[in-house]
């Protein structure tokens, strides 16, 4: 077993141009960053210090220009796009800000299509596992409440019942409190923290709010991390 | 959850919208398969009953005035020719058969047909075992006055076996026509019905006609105070003969030699109908089917435009969807199932809505041109166009899950 299989994330000199302002580029660049099996990482920094762009390189929505990205020890720059798909449905599970739940779904179908696209139950456990991870989250009475009529705060739980479906090994949350009352964020980052652990699951989570960073184990600053470079073009 | 049931959910997510692109294909497929229907019945109708008779030997006029007026009822006769000329015409050893066929009043616009029972022991040509004209109930004409009607006749009118009914002068129902109250006619049998123009006819003996317009002709002339004339068989008249041949390939010939003959003429009823087909009913289905291809043509923009907006508009889910582990070839398929589906919905509802309708509209074709419809056959060509409509739906939703295919999720996730 190499190194890199025990790690959940490993970033390796990863470089990024994420487009240009005037006659800048604008360029993303982080040499090493890694999250370790079962570890639970708070991922910091103001608007725009690269935050999301990481949990978009790791999840292999987006592919570095030059570098490497391995989650549980698969090089993430070697998969074709559907392996790439198949892969990130199978391995990681994501919650949002902004939920990006399917509002033409209710809460079990919405975590059913996960299930459903990252292959890793047969088909005829998809209810059964969708029922106890939608109770497991409090909403036991909700599982056919469409998106659009449940709260905030359900909604939410609905993300985090659908990321946690499929037993990834990387949970990916991008700001999942930024968007609700501070006694519901409470809430679910406690929710997100306690079912990474019964999932046995690493969590690379972004916010905000140092008080919720702080408690989880590890906190990564990403203005420390991630350099952006502004290269100046000359013209003649 | 499979992706045929996720189309079908994002389909109805959309109610307003879905159900406009469906009606717009529904309508499509309903006149096509109207139009193919219609012109599938009026060509074997039309056509099938022409193929009964080789020729029809009339006066001279309009050769598609005498098939008309003779096999379908339906056209003003050409005029008469001597009874003699019938019976040189049975005498001629390639005739298989020959009937008589006077005509000139109506019961309710129904037409009354003086002829001999020689008409209804012929042989259907399309099922040589079967008769071409069949009793439901009662029997054929025996004596003069006695009548046999039509299916639709009795249906429409009421008359049943036993009843008595005068004929009015003229082949329409026009208003001041002189009804020959003198000359009942009784109801001795009713034909089965056969989708063919006999369902709109009465049928009597020939010397019942004879014998109504000799009267009249007597009464015309007291009027007039000319002197009576002296009844002759030379001034027996029929409207027109119908012939079947022993041998079809001498059609042309007899045709030919009787239009030698001064005072007649004969028409081949196929070819005659060929002709009315090509020049006027083929046209105007080419017309209709324009239209439906134009209509379903604009259904199927209509599905692109819809879906594009639709996707477009999901471009979020369907972001969702890969970050979920959906590959780009299944959200493809996925854009390209709600194409399938709101085409193969148009398409059924389309067939049913044209079907029923021809099931519906079928007593009124039966009444109105005798002809039956088989309104729920379909047949090669109505299933090829319906599948050209299905391939062009699919195609319709090529683009826009062309579009969805193409696009990064990542643009349209949301982001800190």
């Amino acid at each position: 077993m190499t190194a890199s299989t025990r790690l959940a994330v490993e970033v390796q000199d990863c470089r990024l141009r994420l487009g240009s302002v005037s006659a800048e580029d604008i360029v993303f660049q982080l040499s090493e960053f890694r999250v370790g099996q079962d570890e639970q990482v708070a991922l910091t920094g103001p608007s725009g210090c690269g935050k999301s762009t990481l949990l978009n390189l790791v999840a292999g929505l987006r592919k570095p220009d030059t570098g490497e990205i391995n989650v549980q020890g698969t090089d993430l720059g070697r998969l074709s796009p559907s392996s790439l798909d198949t892969f990130r449905g199978r391995t990681m599970g994501f919650i949002f800000q902004s939920f990006n739940l399917l509002d033409t779904f209710s809460a079990l179908e919405n975590v059913m299509i996960g299930m459903r696209f990252g292959r890793a139950y047969p088909s005829a456990k998809y209810k059964e596992r969708a029922v106890a991870l939608l109770e497991r989250v409090g909403l036991q009475r909700r599982l056919h409440i469409r998106p659009t009529r449940l709260s905030v705060g359900e909604r939410q739980r609905v993300a985090i019942a659908r990321a946690i479906a499929n037993q990834p090994a990387l949970l990916l949350a991008d700001e999942p409190t930024g968007a609700l009352d501070p006694a519901t964020a409470s809430e679910v980052f406690m929710l997100i923290r306690d079912v990474c652990q019964e999932e046995k699951c690493a969590l690379l989570l972004v916010t905000h709010d140092l008080s919720l960073a702080t408690q989880l184990p590890r906190q990564v600053d990403c203005l420390n991390l991630v350099k952006h470079i502004a290269k100046i073009e000359v013209t003649s | 959850m499979s992706l045929w049931r996720m189309a079908w959910r994002y389909l109805w997510g959309r109610t307003f919208v879905t159900v406009l692109t469906v009606t717009g294909i529904v309508l499509g497929a309903a006149l096509i398969v109207t139009v193919l229907t219609l012109q599938r019945e009026s060509e074997t109708g039309f056509m099938s009953e022409g193929g009964q008779y080789d020729l029809v030997v009339g006066a001279k006029g309009s050769p598609l005035q005498l098939v008309l007026s003779s096999i379908y009822h339906l056209d003003i006769p050409t005029g008469n020719i001597p009874y003699a000329r019938f019976e040189t015409l049975t005498k001629d050893a390639r005739i298989a058969s020959a009937v008589p066929l006077g005509l000139g009043d109506n019961y309710h616009g129904y037409r009354i047909v003086g002829t001999d029972t020689n008409l209804f022991s012929l042989a259907d040509r399309r099922d040589p075992k079967k008769h071409l004209y069949n009793l439901a109930e009662g029997v054929l004409f025996q004596n003069d006055f006695e009548a046999v009607i039509g299916a639709q006749v009795a249906r429409q009118t009421g008359l049943k076996i036993g009843d008595s009914f005068v004929g009015t002068h003229g082949l329409v129902i026009t208003p001041g026509s002189s009804e020959h109250r003198a000359f009942p006619y009784k109801v001795v049998g009713v034909l089965s019905p056969s989708g063919s123009s006999s369902d709109n006819a009465i049928y009597i003996t020939l010397p019942s006609v004879w014998r109504i317009h000799e009267k009249e002709v007597e009464t015309h002339r007291q009027i007039a105070g000319v002197a009576p004339k002296a009844a002759s068989t030379n001034d027996l008249e029929v409207t027109a003969v119908l012939l079947r041949l022993k041998t079809i390939g001498l059609r042309l010939l007899m045709s030919q030699e009787i239009q030698k003959q001064t005072e007649s003429m004969a028409a081949i009823p196929v070819n005659e109908m060929l002709r009315l087909y090509q020049q006027v009913l083929q046209p105007m289905q080419r017309c209709l089917l324009a239209v439906a291809a134009l209509v379903v043509i604009v259904s199927a923009l209509s599905i692109t435009a819809t879906l594009y907006q639709a996707a477009e508009r999901r471009r979020h889910d369907l972001a969702v969807l890969r970050a979920l582990g959906a590959h780009p070839r299944e959200i493809f398929t996925l854009v390209v199932l709600e194409a399938l589906l709101v085409t193969l919905l148009g398409l059924a509802a389309g067939w049913l809505l044209g079907h029923g309708g021809l099931a519906l509209a079928n007593p009124y074709f039966r009444d109105s041109l005798g002809i039956s419809l088989s309104p729920w056959t379909t047949d090669r060509i109505e299933i090829v166009s319906l599948g050209l409509v299905a391939i062009g739906g699919l195609l319709a939703g090529i683009l826009p899950a062309v579009q969805a295919y193409r696009r990064e999720p990542v643009t349209d996730l949301s982001s800190t």
